[in-house]
């Protein structure tokens, strides 16, 4: 039985139910992806900078 | 699944061309180092050393800078330079930042238009320009970054010569960084403009790159 309910696991078990009986959220998509290639970037700027500060 | 790929495949394919090239620059910068060390009587690296390392984030950076600045001016400049007949050119009379009923911002914004459209100050700023914004951002970090790993990989240089190692700013100043930035600079401002100008004439069929094949050439800003 599932409550509705504030935390991270019931938001997570309710969004599986809803792609379950849905199917998959396709707005989410575009998210993750403008969210994994902004990862990445900054990631890699972040990374090379230290690099280049401690003359690696 | 089908669904995810159908909606999401450009994103998804340069993402893993993305991965693989850099996979193969690094595989290959790798050799190549270790080569160049060999040659010099020095010590070879691990690939997990030399991916830290300045001569590998030098080589990443230097792409990335050019390749950044390359949309960051290509995104501003086309809000008021235009080329008749090219689909990458607005209409010649929508030169400027255009009207807001335009734009639809502000009292024109529609019922799914986001909430920061409908906003006024900072807020309807900052998304009118989010996009110059971001990628002028990530071409200044990863210039910074290239300046920062050129100079630790030009001094390694030095030293291995017998040379002085250099200050950055002192660093900044060399035909060495100016070269290997504007050896970048000039190829994406030739590509960007040679696309503007062949679409005018040249088309591909289905792209939203080209003109739909069968629109005249005089044509400005139609996508196909």
């Amino acid at each position: 039985v599932l409550r509705s309910g504030t935390t991270s696991g019931s938001l997570a078990i309710r969004a599986a139910r809803r792609i379950a009986l849905n199917g998959y959220p396709m707005t989410v998509m575009p998210r993750v992806m403008f969210t994994v290639y902004l990862a990445l970037i900054a990631a890699g700027l972040v990374l090379y900078t230290i690099v280049g500060l401690t003359h690696g | 699944m089908r669904r995810l790929w159908r909606e999401n495949s450009l994103s998804i394919v340069f993402l893993a061309l993305f991965m693989g090239a850099l996979a193969g620059q690094a595989f290959a910068g790798w050799h190549d180092f270790n080569n160049e060390a060999l040659s010099h009587q020095q010590d070879t690296i691990s690939l997990g050393r030399y991916l830290l390392s300045s001569s590998f984030g030098n080589a990443v950076m230097e792409n990335w800078q050019s390749e950044y600045l390359q949309f960051t001016l290509y995104i501003l400049l086309t809000v008021w330079f235009v080329q008749k007949g090219s689909p990458e050119s607005k209409e010649l009379e929508k030169s400027g930042s255009e009207s807001d009923e335009d734009q639809r911002v502000g009292e024109h914004a529609n019922a799914d238009s986001p909430a920061w459209a409908r906003a006024r100050g900072l807020r309807l700023w900052l998304l009118s320009n989010s996009l110059v914004l971001v990628m002028a951002t990530i071409w200044l970090g990863s210039w910074f970054a290239q300046a920062l790993t050129g100079r630790n990989d030009y001094n390694a240089d030095q030293l291995v010569h017998g040379e002085p190692a250099l200050s950055l700013w002192q660093f900044l100043g060399t035909a060495h960084f100016w070269e290997a930035t504007l050896q970048n600079w000039q190829s994406e401002f030739l590509a960007v403009g040679s696309m503007a100008v062949f679409a005018i004439y040249l088309r591909q069929r289905g792209s939203p790159e080209s003109k739909p094949v069968g629109a005249p050439h005089n044509a400005t800003g139609i996508e196909g």
